[in-house]
């Protein structure tokens, strides 16, 4: 399709450790339109950071991509390392789950920033302090120049994240990603965060990926989401569809386990067995042994992704006629 | 003229006026420890000494070797507050030119091993696998290989003289500082910031200068100054056993070493030579201490309050 920025086709990716070969990634498939919020949310271990990662080219070196492919803007960023020196940072940039310890403890944030600009755009040192001036304005920070003249350990979190922002879009890129963007900060600054993004993504026409483990942040922010299990895409769809009317056996039990606050003295719904290790992970589908609706085909074989609607697909053995 | 000189400096003054408080802090905050205190003001004297020898020694040309045959051997007293040695030289005067030998000699062998050191260190931690592998194996070779041997092997080779001691301590004392960086860099290349600065585009090379190094050099600035004081003790002992600076320099190794043979009926011969080494290595060591303090984070604390 023409508006695609991004696609991940059938990305599987392997750990080497001490413990064996932990496979990571499970044939991971999604595709970004531009100028939309889309967002990836999984349990710990689901492998979205790793996506955003690999997405980057800042794999660990013990990381090991066994197949797949990452095309951005028609190109397959897995095929041709170099081209990474030209867009990381430039077309794509990311933002990380700790603003406080993302910045460089040992220099002013000016020092940081006029840095990043002048690589990137070539400003001389002037003209480089309007325009960082300018994006921490963009980034609602009130009081920049106090912000530039600051030490990373002066500024709160939230700060600390807007600064992040403004120095990833100093570059005007094409792709944001924006991992857990909002984990280490409190409610309303979190809030805030949120709506900065938004902001970005309708006033520069920035495509955003964020990564979270928060329905609520999903159900905030995004266009359309993927929700991850153990290294597999479990659905993909238009928010509303996957939070109002989830297929996947996962996102159902994932959408009953949120809290309300009508169980109130009662113990919580939550879905029985342990997310599995991934040096030694279930056949089939990985979330079949704690499925409720579990069939022998689903140990089996791997679901593919269906499309059941326009834009929402789901891998499930139950979408399959004649299993 | 005077007008404008000041001017230039109360204007340099105001606009510094920040970074001077700062650093005004951070030694006010070293010298409330006593220690610390005294390892300062150690460390200044011994400065101070160096650049005045000539000024300072009571006999300034026989702590550069005249002998002076009709008082050797004196004990210490109102003439010479330290006695003499068997040429009759002062032995204070040549304690005072010392300082110049034994500092030279921890600045060369410490920027010799910063110089080597530092760089092997980054590349190895930073890009790890195979030029890691290479790097570290050669620090092995050399560590492997005795200070002591290397020293003889190579006065035997160049002759005896200070320069060559110097020349031999530096080969032996780099691989120690590839160690310490590569270690600091291993941990340091796995925080957030150098992530985003990746995930921003910044060239390796501007992450190891502006991002690694500057977050690595806690612990080399330690190591560093405690090592000064070992290289004094270290050059001392090479030159005691005749394999540093010739006969007649006022080495304090070597004081040390010629007052041995009179040390059952001239004590002071060995005594004092000694005494300066002990506080030389004494003032590097508590300052490396208080450093290390300064330096580290979870010290920080109390370092305000």
């Amino acid at each position: 399709m023409k508006d695609v920025l991004l696609s991940v086709e059938d990305l599987y990716l392997d750990f080497k450790t001490y413990e064996g070969i932990a496979k990571v990634l499970d044939g991971i498939t999604f595709e970004v339109r531009k100028g939309e919020i889309f967002g990836i949310v999984g349990e710990s271990g689901s492998g979205k950071s790793v996506t955003a990662l690999s997405i980057m080219g800042l794999l660990p070196r013990n990381a090991i991509i066994r197949g797949g492919r990452i095309i951005f803007e028609g190109k397959n960023l897995l095929e041709d390392k170099s081209i990474y020196n030209r867009i990381r940072g430039k077309e794509i940039t990311m933002i990380f789950q700790n603003p406080s310890s993302s910045l460089n403890p040992v220099f002013k944030v000016k020092d940081q920033m006029l840095n990043i600009i002048a690589h990137h755009l070539g400003y001389q040192e002037d003209e480089a302090y309007e325009y960082a001036l300018d994006l921490l304005k963009k980034v609602e920070l009130p009081d920049p120049e106090r912000v530039l003249g600051s030490y990373p350990f002066e500024l709160s979190g939230g700060m600390a994240q807007r600064v992040m922002i403004a120095m990833a879009i100093s570059t005007k890129p094409k792709l944001l990603i924006a991992d857990e963007p909002t984990t280490a900060l409190d409610v309303t600054i979190q809030a805030q965060i949120l709506n900065l993004l938004k902001r970005l993504n309708r006033d520069l026409n920035l495509t955003i990926i964020i990564i979270t483990h928060d329905l609520g942040v999903i159900s905030y922010m995004c266009d359309k989401v993927a929700v991850f299990y153990a290294g597999q895409v479990m659905e993909i769809g238009k928010v509303e569809e996957i939070l109002l009317e989830p297929n996947h056996p996962y996102t159902k039990a994932l959408l009953k386990a949120i809290p309300d606050p009508k169980w109130r003295g009662k113990s919580l719904p939550y879905i029985a067995g342990d997310v599995p290790i991934l040096i030694n992970p279930p056949t089939g589908c990985r979330f079949n042994p704690r499925c409720e609706y579990r069939k022998p085909i689903c140990s089996e074989k791997k679901p593919k992704l269906i499309e059941l609607n326009s834009g929402h697909l789901s891998a499930c053995w139950l979408n399959e006629r004649g299993v | 003229m005077s007008n404008l000189i000041k001017k230039r400096v109360n204007k340099w003054l105001m606009e510094h006026e920040t970074v001077l408080k700062e650093y005004k802090a951070a030694f006010l905050s070293l010298w409330r420890n006593p220690l610390t205190k005294m390892g300062l003001i150690l460390m200044g004297v011994l400065i101070f000494v160096a650049i005045f020898a000539p000024y300072l020694a009571p006999y300034p040309e026989q702590g550069l070797g005249k002998s002076n045959m009709e008082e050797r051997l004196q004990p210490p007293g109102w003439r010479h507050l330290m006695g003499t040695d068997y040429y009759g030289r002062d032995i204070l005067s040549r304690i005072i030119f010392g300082t110049r030998i034994a500092l030279f000699a921890a600045v060369i062998v410490v920027a010799f091993a910063l110089a080597i050191g530092i760089p092997t260190g980054l590349i190895a931690g930073y890009y790890g696998g195979k030029i890691d592998e290479i790097i570290m194996r050669v620090t092995d070779l050399f560590l492997a290989f005795p200070a002591l041997l290397l020293a003889m092997v190579i006065a035997a080779f160049l002759g005896r003289s200070l320069m060559n001691a110097l020349i031999a301590l530096s080969v032996t004392w780099w691989p120690w500082y590839t160690r310490i960086i590569r270690n600091t860099v291993l941990s340091i290349k796995e925080r957030d910031y150098v992530y985003a600065a990746k995930a921003l585009g910044i060239s390796d090379w501007k992450i190891i200068l502006f991002f690694v190094l500057p977050n690595s050099l806690a612990p080399i600035i330690v190591q560093a100054t405690i090592d000064m004081g070992t290289v004094i003790l270290a050059e001392a002992g090479l030159a005691f056993l005749g394999l540093g600076s010739k006969a007649g320099s006022p080495d304090w190794g070597l004081m040390v070493y010629e007052g041995s043979a009179y040390i059952t009926t001239h004590w002071w011969y060995s005594f004092f030579p000694g005494l300066a080494i002990f506080i030389g290595v004494l003032a590097f060591n508590l300052l490396g201490d208080a450093l290390r303090e300064f330096l580290d984070p979870k010290m920080r604390i109390r370092r305000w309050v």
